[in-house]
Protein backbone atom coordinates (compact mmCIF):
# COMPACT_ATOMS: atom_id res chain seq x y z
CA UNK A 1 0.00 0.00 0.00
CA UNK A 2 1.61 3.39 -0.95
CA UNK A 3 2.34 6.21 1.85
CA UNK A 4 1.41 3.64 4.67
CA UNK A 5 3.97 3.25 7.19
CA UNK A 6 4.15 0.41 10.07
CA UNK A 7 6.74 0.60 12.72
CA UNK A 8 5.46 -2.04 14.69
CA UNK A 9 8.66 -4.62 14.17
CA UNK A 10 10.62 -2.07 16.26
CA UNK A 11 7.44 -1.80 19.05
CA UNK A 12 7.50 -5.85 18.91
CA UNK A 13 11.18 -6.23 19.35
CA UNK A 14 11.22 -3.69 22.11
CA UNK A 15 8.55 -5.86 24.20
CA UNK A 16 10.62 -8.96 23.27
CA UNK A 17 8.03 -10.66 21.21
CA UNK A 18 8.15 -12.90 18.33
CA UNK A 19 6.21 -12.37 15.28
CA UNK A 20 4.10 -15.54 16.82
CA UNK A 21 3.52 -14.73 20.09
CA UNK A 22 1.82 -10.65 18.83
CA UNK A 23 -0.12 -13.09 16.19
CA UNK A 24 -1.39 -14.75 19.30
CA UNK A 25 -1.88 -12.23 21.82
CA UNK A 26 -4.18 -10.29 19.10
CA UNK A 27 -5.86 -13.09 17.76
CA UNK A 28 -4.45 -13.26 13.46
CA UNK A 29 -1.78 -15.43 11.72
CA UNK A 30 1.56 -14.58 12.09
CA UNK A 31 1.39 -14.31 8.28
CA UNK A 32 -0.94 -11.00 8.98
CA UNK A 33 1.41 -9.99 11.33
CA UNK A 34 4.28 -10.01 8.61
CA UNK A 35 2.18 -8.60 6.05
CA UNK A 36 1.58 -5.69 8.75
CA UNK A 37 5.62 -4.64 9.69
CA UNK A 38 6.03 -4.67 5.95
CA UNK A 39 3.05 -2.16 5.59
CA UNK A 40 1.63 -4.30 3.09
CA UNK A 41 -2.35 -4.75 4.49
CA UNK A 42 -4.74 -1.77 5.70
CA UNK A 43 -5.74 -4.09 8.94
CA UNK A 44 -8.99 -2.83 10.96
CA UNK A 45 -9.16 -0.38 13.67
CA UNK A 46 -9.82 -2.70 15.90
CA UNK A 47 -6.47 -4.92 15.22
CA UNK A 48 -4.89 -1.87 14.69
CA UNK A 49 -5.93 -0.99 18.28
CA UNK A 50 -5.62 -4.27 19.70
CA UNK A 51 -1.74 -4.42 18.28
CA UNK A 52 -1.12 -1.10 19.91
CA UNK A 53 -2.42 -2.34 23.15
CA UNK A 54 -0.58 -5.95 22.83
CA UNK A 55 2.95 -3.43 22.31
CA UNK A 56 2.31 -0.69 24.05
CA UNK A 57 2.86 2.06 21.83
CA UNK A 58 0.38 4.73 20.53
CA UNK A 59 -1.60 3.96 17.50
CA UNK A 60 -0.46 6.77 15.85
CA UNK A 61 3.17 6.06 16.39
CA UNK A 62 2.47 2.49 15.07
CA UNK A 63 0.90 3.30 12.27
CA UNK A 64 1.52 6.47 9.51
CA UNK A 65 -0.11 7.21 6.40
CA UNK A 66 1.00 9.81 4.03
CA UNK A 67 -0.50 11.42 0.97
CA UNK B 1 -14.69 -10.69 16.90
CA UNK B 2 -14.03 -14.63 17.33
CA UNK B 3 -10.63 -15.97 17.86
CA UNK B 4 -11.23 -19.62 18.18
CA UNK B 5 -12.26 -19.98 14.33
CA UNK B 6 -10.32 -22.52 12.35
CA UNK B 7 -10.92 -24.39 9.03
CA UNK B 8 -11.87 -27.30 9.10
CA UNK B 9 -9.06 -30.09 8.57
CA UNK B 10 -9.06 -31.79 5.11
CA UNK B 11 -6.39 -33.47 3.21
CA UNK B 12 -5.54 -32.52 0.50
CA UNK B 13 -5.21 -35.82 -1.80
CA UNK B 14 -8.81 -35.59 -1.36
CA UNK B 15 -8.34 -32.85 -4.58
CA UNK B 16 -7.38 -36.37 -6.31
CA UNK B 17 -11.79 -36.76 -6.34
CA UNK B 18 -11.60 -34.30 -8.64
CA UNK B 19 -10.98 -36.98 -11.42
CA UNK B 20 -14.51 -38.57 -10.62
CA UNK B 21 -15.57 -35.40 -13.20
CA UNK B 22 -14.21 -37.24 -15.50
CA UNK B 23 -16.87 -39.97 -15.37
CA UNK B 24 -18.92 -37.01 -17.59
CA UNK B 25 -17.55 -38.24 -20.42
CA UNK B 26 -19.97 -41.19 -19.98
CA UNK B 27 -22.78 -39.39 -21.03
CA UNK B 28 -21.40 -39.46 -24.20
CA UNK B 29 -21.94 -43.32 -24.61
CA UNK B 30 -25.04 -43.00 -22.67
CA UNK B 31 -26.27 -40.12 -24.95
CA UNK B 32 -25.70 -42.04 -28.14
CA UNK B 33 -27.56 -45.16 -26.37
CA UNK B 34 -30.95 -43.80 -25.73
CA UNK B 35 -30.33 -39.96 -24.98
CA UNK B 36 -30.11 -40.38 -21.61
CA UNK B 37 -28.83 -37.10 -19.97
CA UNK B 38 -27.80 -37.48 -16.57
CA UNK B 39 -24.37 -38.83 -16.43
CA UNK B 40 -23.38 -35.81 -17.65
CA UNK B 41 -24.09 -33.96 -14.55
CA UNK B 42 -20.86 -36.03 -12.97
CA UNK B 43 -18.93 -33.32 -14.63
CA UNK B 44 -19.68 -31.36 -11.74
CA UNK B 45 -16.89 -33.73 -9.51
CA UNK B 46 -14.48 -31.62 -11.14
CA UNK B 47 -15.12 -28.84 -8.65
CA UNK B 48 -13.32 -31.66 -6.17
CA UNK B 49 -10.49 -30.31 -7.54
CA UNK B 50 -10.53 -27.39 -4.84
CA UNK B 51 -9.99 -29.58 -1.98
CA UNK B 52 -6.55 -29.84 -3.17
CA UNK B 53 -6.49 -26.16 -2.15
CA UNK B 54 -8.92 -26.62 0.80
CA UNK B 55 -6.19 -29.30 2.50
CA UNK B 56 -3.44 -26.90 2.19
CA UNK B 57 -5.42 -23.96 3.94
CA UNK B 58 -6.18 -26.76 6.61
CA UNK B 59 -6.42 -25.64 10.43
CA UNK B 60 -5.99 -22.10 9.28
CA UNK B 61 -7.11 -19.23 11.91
CA UNK B 62 -9.55 -17.28 9.68
CA UNK B 63 -8.19 -14.14 11.19
CA UNK B 64 -9.59 -10.92 9.41
CA UNK B 65 -7.32 -10.78 6.35
CA UNK B 66 -8.47 -14.27 5.55
CA UNK B 67 -12.09 -13.87 6.14
CA UNK B 68 -11.72 -10.73 3.73
CA UNK B 69 -9.95 -13.01 1.25
CA UNK B 70 -12.31 -15.80 1.63
CA UNK B 71 -15.23 -12.73 0.18
CA UNK B 72 -12.90 -11.59 -2.17
CA UNK B 73 -12.82 -14.94 -3.40
CA UNK B 74 -16.21 -16.56 -3.11
CA UNK B 75 -17.62 -13.18 -5.00
CA UNK B 76 -15.49 -13.67 -7.76
CA UNK B 77 -16.15 -17.39 -8.50
CA UNK B 78 -19.28 -17.40 -8.09
CA UNK B 79 -19.94 -14.44 -10.52
CA UNK B 80 -17.93 -16.04 -13.14
CA UNK B 81 -20.18 -19.22 -12.77
CA UNK B 82 -23.42 -17.19 -12.84
CA UNK B 83 -22.43 -15.56 -15.77
CA UNK B 84 -21.65 -18.73 -17.64
CA UNK B 85 -24.56 -20.44 -16.38
CA UNK B 86 -26.69 -17.56 -17.98
CA UNK B 87 -24.92 -17.18 -21.16
CA UNK B 88 -25.59 -20.87 -21.22
CA UNK B 89 -29.66 -20.23 -20.64
CA UNK B 90 -29.55 -17.38 -23.42
CA UNK B 91 -28.01 -19.90 -25.90
CA UNK B 92 -30.63 -22.56 -25.49
CA UNK B 93 -33.54 -20.15 -25.91
CA UNK B 94 -33.40 -19.35 -29.68
CA UNK B 95 -35.75 -21.31 -31.95
CA UNK B 96 -35.05 -24.43 -33.12
CA UNK B 97 -34.33 -23.98 -36.43
CA UNK B 98 -31.11 -21.37 -35.73
CA UNK B 99 -30.47 -24.23 -33.02
CA UNK B 100 -30.40 -26.78 -36.26
CA UNK B 101 -28.06 -24.40 -37.52
CA UNK B 102 -25.65 -23.42 -34.90
CA UNK B 103 -25.37 -26.98 -33.51
CA UNK B 104 -25.47 -29.26 -36.99
CA UNK B 105 -28.22 -31.18 -35.46
CA UNK B 106 -29.21 -34.07 -37.98
CA UNK B 107 -32.98 -34.78 -35.79
CA UNK B 108 -35.25 -31.70 -35.29
CA UNK B 109 -37.04 -34.25 -33.11
CA UNK B 110 -34.20 -34.03 -30.40
CA UNK B 111 -33.90 -30.24 -30.37
CA UNK B 112 -35.34 -29.80 -27.09
CA UNK B 113 -33.21 -33.13 -25.45
CA UNK B 114 -30.22 -31.39 -26.91
CA UNK B 115 -30.49 -28.42 -25.83
CA UNK B 116 -30.85 -30.59 -21.82
CA UNK B 117 -27.44 -31.70 -23.00
CA UNK B 118 -25.94 -28.52 -23.82
CA UNK B 119 -27.33 -26.72 -20.42
CA UNK B 120 -26.51 -30.22 -18.20
CA UNK B 121 -22.85 -29.93 -19.33
CA UNK B 122 -22.17 -26.54 -19.02
CA UNK B 123 -23.82 -25.74 -15.59
CA UNK B 124 -21.85 -28.75 -14.36
CA UNK B 125 -19.07 -27.29 -15.51
CA UNK B 126 -19.69 -23.63 -14.27
CA UNK B 127 -20.83 -24.67 -10.96
CA UNK B 128 -17.59 -27.52 -10.68
CA UNK B 129 -15.55 -23.85 -11.56
CA UNK B 130 -17.18 -22.17 -9.25
CA UNK B 131 -16.28 -24.74 -6.65
CA UNK B 132 -12.75 -24.94 -7.65
CA UNK B 133 -12.05 -21.22 -8.00
CA UNK B 134 -13.51 -20.16 -4.44
CA UNK B 135 -10.83 -22.36 -3.33
CA UNK B 136 -7.93 -21.88 -5.42
CA UNK B 137 -8.67 -18.30 -5.74
CA UNK B 138 -9.18 -17.85 -1.76
CA UNK B 139 -5.73 -19.67 -1.41
CA UNK B 140 -3.98 -17.36 -4.24
CA UNK B 141 -5.15 -14.14 -2.05
CA UNK B 142 -4.38 -15.56 0.91
CA UNK B 143 -0.52 -16.09 -0.04
CA UNK B 144 -0.05 -13.24 -2.83
CA UNK B 145 3.28 -12.96 -2.68
CA UNK B 146 5.18 -9.75 -0.84
CA UNK B 147 8.67 -8.82 -0.58
CA UNK B 148 10.47 -10.62 2.13
CA UNK B 149 13.63 -9.53 1.99
CA UNK B 150 14.00 -8.57 5.07
CA UNK B 151 13.18 -11.82 6.61
CA UNK C 1 -19.97 -4.38 17.19
CA UNK C 2 -19.41 -5.18 21.03
CA UNK C 3 -17.07 -2.98 23.38
CA UNK C 4 -16.68 -0.02 20.83
CA UNK C 5 -17.21 3.22 20.71
CA UNK C 6 -16.83 6.29 18.90
CA UNK C 7 -16.93 9.90 20.00
CA UNK C 8 -17.09 10.92 15.92
CA UNK C 9 -20.78 13.05 15.89
CA UNK C 10 -18.94 15.36 18.75
CA UNK C 11 -15.68 16.18 16.91
CA UNK C 12 -17.43 15.87 13.40
CA UNK C 13 -19.42 18.75 14.84
CA UNK C 14 -17.09 21.05 16.65
CA UNK C 15 -15.60 21.07 13.03
CA UNK C 16 -19.17 22.27 11.46
CA UNK C 17 -18.95 19.49 9.20
CA UNK C 18 -22.36 17.58 7.75
CA UNK C 19 -22.03 13.91 7.37
CA UNK C 20 -22.00 14.66 3.95
CA UNK C 21 -19.13 16.54 3.85
CA UNK C 22 -17.44 14.25 6.49
CA UNK C 23 -17.96 11.39 4.06
CA UNK C 24 -16.90 13.32 0.76
CA UNK C 25 -13.55 14.40 2.57
CA UNK C 26 -12.79 11.16 3.42
CA UNK C 27 -14.23 9.01 0.20
CA UNK C 28 -16.96 6.75 1.56
CA UNK C 29 -21.00 7.54 1.12
CA UNK C 30 -22.75 9.32 4.13
CA UNK C 31 -24.18 6.06 5.26
CA UNK C 32 -21.12 4.99 6.29
CA UNK C 33 -20.21 8.29 8.18
CA UNK C 34 -23.57 7.08 9.79
CA UNK C 35 -22.71 3.60 10.64
CA UNK C 36 -19.58 5.07 11.99
CA UNK C 37 -21.18 7.19 14.26
CA UNK C 38 -23.02 4.64 16.01
CA UNK C 39 -20.14 2.40 16.26
CA UNK C 40 -21.65 -0.51 14.04
CA UNK C 41 -18.90 -0.38 11.91
CA UNK C 42 -15.05 -1.69 12.25
CA UNK C 43 -13.34 0.56 9.98
CA UNK C 44 -10.10 0.08 7.93
CA UNK C 45 -7.39 1.45 9.74
CA UNK C 46 -6.88 4.10 6.69
CA UNK C 47 -9.97 5.13 7.23
CA UNK C 48 -9.64 5.28 10.68
CA UNK C 49 -6.76 7.73 9.37
CA UNK C 50 -8.08 10.05 6.90
CA UNK C 51 -11.33 10.78 9.47
CA UNK C 52 -8.93 11.88 12.66
CA UNK C 53 -7.42 14.04 10.24
CA UNK C 54 -10.49 15.55 8.64
CA UNK C 55 -12.00 16.21 12.04
CA UNK C 56 -8.32 16.86 13.65
CA UNK C 57 -8.63 14.98 16.73
CA UNK C 58 -6.21 12.29 17.59
CA UNK C 59 -7.77 8.91 16.84
CA UNK C 60 -7.35 7.27 20.26
CA UNK C 61 -9.78 10.43 21.01
CA UNK C 62 -12.27 9.67 17.86
CA UNK C 63 -12.46 5.33 19.01
CA UNK C 64 -12.23 3.45 21.79
CA UNK C 65 -12.36 -0.31 22.34
CA UNK C 66 -13.17 -1.93 25.57
CA UNK C 67 -13.05 -5.60 26.42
Amino acid sequence: MDGFFCDLKKYRLLKGLTQEELAQMVGVRRETVMRLEKAQYNPSLKLAFDLAKAVEAPIEVLFRFED
Amino acid sequence: MDHSNVTRKIDPRLGLLGFLGLLGFGGIWTYRLDHTVFPFLFFGFFGFFGFYFEGKMSGTLMDERFLQNKLRAEHAAYRIGLWIAFFALVLTTVNDRMWIRLTGASDPLWVNNGKLLFLTVVLSLAAALAIFLSQYLLYRYDHEPFDESEF
